[in-house]
């Protein structure tokens, strides 16, 4: 016969206890966290921003350039006008954005759990 | 204790006079049931202390977008899962496959229930940090919370028969897990 696990074994107990009064006492804390929150985000969307970019420079310059004009560069020059174009460019982008208006940016891009 | 209705809340909420007041019944009607789906997440006090944080901020704050067809429980659970995701990516290279996760979550259980509980809890819980990432969402929502399929599939954004097979899949997953105790 085929064994069977009993649920009712288990029931909705858990191994886990909360320190004593802190579910009770809980409030959330709103400055420290809309600071953290709005700074993390800055960062983290530089990065993807930045990358995004990069790879976008890196694929025109390898696939889009015709074999007979290629001419290379030293690389010091190449990473040079790339660094120099990512920055601009985001500096123009993410200029004028508050703090407000990033983490407004943050809660529409991680509303899809499962994309993030 | 007697919590006020959804509806009662929601009218304080909408009075800018009664909206800290509409907030705090908020927090207290609900705190304790999401610290719980967010500890059975994230494991760890420290971390479901944090992700407390995230939620109830994010909450209060963008509370004027709650969007009254759907229901507040529903729309706290999917802020608090989508804050446990994010806490999952703490710390970790950009893109990390929730698999390379696990292993930290079950070493974290052990080391939060040292020297305490019930041993089939614990084999219950490793079970369950077993799962891929939507049938453990789906199963804790389902075993624990008692939410209903419908609603299951609006706090994950997923269709309800997804939610009902990944309940399946993870139900039967857990029971093999624990028949070889």
């Amino acid at each position: 016969m085929k064994k069977e696990f009993d649920f009712e074994q288990v029931g909705k107990r858990l191994p886990y206890k909360a320190p004593e009064s802190y579910i009770e006492n809980f409030k959330p804390n709103s400055r420290r966290e809309a600071y953290r929150k709005s700074t993390k985000f800055s960062s983290r969307i530089f990065v993807y921003a930045a990358a995004s970019v990069a790879l976008l420079i890196i694929c025109s310059i390898a696939f889009l350039t015709p074999d007979n004009e290629t001419v290379i560069q030293p690389f010091e020059q190449e990473s040079g006008k790339i660094a120099n174009f990512i920055t601009t460019d985001f500096e123009v982008i993410f200029k004028d954005f508050t703090d407000e208006e990033l983490t407004s940016l943050s809660v529409i891009l991680d509303s899809d759990l499962f994309e993030n | 204790m007697q919590h006020p209705k959804d509806e009662y809340i929601l009218s304080l909420i909408g009075d800018e006079k009664t909206k800290e007041r509409g907030l705090s019944l908020l927090i207290d009607k609900y705190k304790e049931r999401i610290y719980w789906h967010i500890r059975r997440l994230v494991v760890s006090h420290e971390d479901a202390q944090d992700v407390m944080q995230e939620t109830f901020f994010n909450a209060c704050r963008y509370i004027d977008r709650f969007e009254s067809e759907s229901r507040l429980y529903t729309w706290l659970y999917r802020i608090a899962t989508n804050e446990c995701i994010r806490v999952f990516r703490k710390n970790k290279i950009i893109f990390t496959p929730y698999d390379s996760i696990k292993g930290e979550l079950i070493n974290k259980l052990y080391y939060e229930t040292a020297d305490e509980g019930d041993k089939i809890l614990l084999k219950f819980q490793e079970a369950i940090l077993h799962l891929p990432k939507k049938q453990r969402l789906v199963f804790n929502l389902r075993y624990y919370d008692e939410m209903s399929y419908e609603d299951i599939s609006k706090v994950l954004n997923i269709s309800t028969s997804s939610s009902k097979t990944n309940y399946h899949y993870a139900s039967e997953k857990v029971k093999n897990y624990m028949l070889k105790l």
